[in-house]
């Protein structure tokens, strides 16, 4: 099998993008959204008159000022809306002669925004370790020649590798087109989570079957085999959901744009990790020992 | 025809019976504020000044039972208003959802402005009764606030035509009153609006008719507004803002229409890919996604749900997961065909074997829903709970509804025609 053969070369080819990922992040920073810091996220519309609006006025306001289309502007500050309301109006409608709409406010307290961090962590942690104990109880049977909390291991770090390579990718579009990091964010990786660990399941129950049924046959032909037998479900699954996630980018609403472009992202890592990365590093957990 | 065949025809009747009334039914499916247009506002509700003895809960309940007749008194629509405790803060928090109601300013004086009253004893070893320096920290708050009040009427002295606040009590409020009178003979009592005193008189004896009066330094003009700010309501607790959310109407429509666009899209795209790839079992699995679909918008109109953006983004992504579970059993009957299997057989095969993986891939998925449910703000839940449902439904439209209709269309025959169908891709093999 083709894939076992080059192990080294897909797994490599991970660990180096893993890499890559967090020197991302860590030139460019995460850019947390209000939803964590706190502050005010403000949408506004200009009818017929559109002023001139100079950003250096609203900075010294603690207000950054972001054109989002011909007529509307985003308007982003750490202070709530109610402390920067009048503010605004006076800034944004200078004459009185450019009226504009709301079309949409959001303003989180620092309380609430340090709660979301916390419950957002709190999240991520209970799910990867679900997981984990999941597997290792679905496998349970299975204990040769790899005990099945050793699957459930690999399926965690795997995971990993799949919600950290959309946050370095993620980290581009902040830096260069000002996306956050959010809510919708946090349940994308989440949601990462949930559709490629179904794709790690669906390999390791193939292998689980054919330990079973295989005979004397050594394990990594095993593996190979299933890998073979999968492998055209896991591409068609994912072509069907990627081509589901495609209209609603390009199709959909704006306010889930970037949620849908990590999904998109997301499900292209996971479906390579869960075909060349978690089934190879079955086999060599397995000659390691 | 044989029995597998009926039962295809039951089931086709049956889904269109509910997407016949799902239709033609009367209701219409609930949008979240996101999608509606609304706004949503946070409080904090400031417990601190409760007596240590009192049950806070009670109190945060009659906070919110006060704001939802003042909301209701505004005529917004089926407004929401709810309390949550939240743990990790330690915190009481209210949530107002006011759909339709789009100005951020009139939402927020629609509540904010409704005054807190309430009444304060003396603590013990505070200064003399004749004291009249208002030293707030004399006093501590007791079981006795705003919501008691019955009604509230402007009067005047009889002697310096003063105006006056006078104050009738709810017969449980009257109650309070008259035993924290009693306690209270030859000391003050603070009257608290809005979390600072307005009026310190000294109890001369026990008031057990129900009624107090407030004679602050009022003008007519403030008394009046004092009385029809308390007649409104007055709030038991001190609020403060801490989030709002405010989505204008043309936002929200233009998200619903891009969003039903997105979906239908995604869906004629995913039809395609089926049944250029598995054919005839393709044409069977697309039939059995429009029943899965038609079930799924049929929870969503009639339990109901909420749908937002989010929402929806969870069941375009559980269509993926419903879409999986087929591919999933279509695979290994092509492998069961592959390895000399009857057509008959291989079909049963598929949806025996398939099943493991679907039942452990499905669970994942349900553990993550459930987790996020558990943790997740609104937005969080919205999603998480379309997804659940999604992923719930999927199970049951591809273990059963496939299953039937796989069954139904069965053959014994082996002609090129009937093995062009039954394969799969794009080579001929």
């Amino acid at each position: 099998m083709i894939i076992i053969k080059y192990k080294t070369f897909f797994i490599g080819l991970s660990v180096l993008l893993v890499i890559v990922s967090f020197f991302l992040m860590h030139t460019y920073g995460i850019k947390r959204g209000i939803d964590f810091t706190g502050g005010s996220v403000i949408d506004i519309t200009y009818g017929d008159n559109i002023p001139v609006l100079n950003a250096a006025d609203f900075k010294n306001e603690d207000i950054s000022l972001y054109e989002t289309g011909p007529n509307t502007y985003r308007l982003i500050s750490s202070k709530t809306y109610e402390s920067i309301s009048d503010t605004i109006e006076k800034l944004a409608n200078p004459d009185k002669e450019t009226p504009f709409v709301y079309t949409q406010i959001s303003t989180v307290g620092p309380t609430l925004g340090a709660e979301m961090t916390k419950k957002a962590i709190i999240a991520l942690i209970v799910v990867v370790l679900m997981i984990l104990a999941f597997i290792a109880f679905a496998f349970r049977h299975v204990s040769h020649p790899l005990p099945s909390w050793k699957y459930g291991v690999i399926a965690m770090l795997t995971l990993l590798h799949d919600i950290i390579i959309p946050t370095g990718i993620y980290t581009i579009l902040s830096h260069n087109f000002g996306a956050e990091v959010d809510t919708l964010f946090i349940i994308a990786l989440l949601t990462i989570i949930g559709i490629s660990i179904s794709d790690k399941i669906v390999v390791f129950d193939r292998i689980r079957e054919n330990l079973k049924t295989g005979g004397k046959q050594p394990f990594n032909e095993v593996v190979g085999k299933s890998l073979k037998q999968t492998f055209t479900r896991s591409i068609n699954t994912s072509v069907t959901v990627i081509l589901a996630l495609l209209a609603l980018y390009f199709f959909g609403p704006v306010t889930t744009k970037y949620f849908t472009l990590t999904l998109i992202i997301g499900m292209v890592v996971g479906t390579y990790s869960s075909i060349f990365v978690a089934s190879p590093l079955l086999t060599v957990w397995n000659r390691n020992k | 025809m044989n029995s597998a065949k009926i039962k295809a025809f039951w089931v086709i009747v049956a889904i269109a019976a509910v997407g016949f009334y799902l239709v033609k039914g009367g209701k219409d499916f609930v949008l979240g504020l996101d999608l509606a247009g609304g706004s949503a506002l946070t409080y904090k509700i400031d417990t601190s000044h409760l007596p240590p003895d009192s049950n806070v809960s009670d109190s945060v309940a009659s906070l919110r039972d006060v704001v939802e007749r003042r909301v209701n008194l505004f005529g917004v629509r089926e407004p929401t208003v709810t309390t949550e405790y939240s743990r990790l803060s330690s915190e009481w928090r209210l949530v107002v959802e006011l759909p339709g109601v789009t100005d951020v300013k009139q939402a927020a004086q629609m509540i904010g402005e409704t005054p807190t009253l309430d009444f304060r004893t003396e603590k013990a070893g505070a200064k003399a009764a004749t004291s009249t320096d208002l030293a707030i920290n004399d006093f501590e708050q007791t079981k006795l606030t705003g919501s008691y009040i019955e009604k509230a009427s402007l009067i005047f002295d009889s002697t310096s035509n003063q105006p006056k606040v006078q104050l009738q009590f709810t017969s449980e409020g009257a109650n309070l009153f008259a035993q924290i009178t009693k306690a209270n003979v030859g000391k003050r009592l603070a009257i608290y609006l809005d979390g600072s005193p307005i009026s310190i008189p000294v109890v001369n004896e026990e008031i057990t008719g129900g009624k107090a009066v407030i004679s602050g330094n009022f003008t007519t003009e403030e008394a009046k507004t004092l009385v029809g700010r308390l007649n409104a309501g007055a709030l038991p607790l001190p609020i403060s803002i801490s989030g709002t959310n405010v989505v204008g109407p043309t936002l929200g429509s233009s998200a619903v229409d891009a969003g039903v666009k997105a979906a239908l899209i995604g869906f004629l795209l995913v039809v395609i890919f089926m049944i250029l790839w598995y054919r005839l079992p393709g044409v069977m699995a697309v039939i059995a996604l429009i029943c899965y679909s038609i079930l799924m918008l049929a929870l969503f109109k009639f339990v109901p749900v909420t749908l937002t953006s989010a929402g929806i983004a969870g069941f375009i992504i559980s269509v993926g997961l419903a879409v999986d579970a087929n591919v999933l059993t279509f695979e290994r009957m092509k492998e069961e065909i592959r390895n000399g299997k009857s057509l008959k057989d291989a079909v049963e095969e598929g949806f025996a074997r398939a099943w493991t993986s679907i039942r452990d891939s499905h669970t994942a998925a349900i553990i993550v829903s459930v987790i996020l449910f558990a943790m997740g703000t609104s937005v969080v839940k919205g999603f998480a709970f379309t997804f659940f449902l999604g992923a719930v439904v999927s199970l049951i439209s591809a273990q059963l509804i496939t299953r039937v209709f796989m069954r139904s269309i069965v053959t014994n025959s082996s002609s090129w025609l009937v093995k062009f169908l039954f394969s799969s891709g794009f080579r001929t093999k």
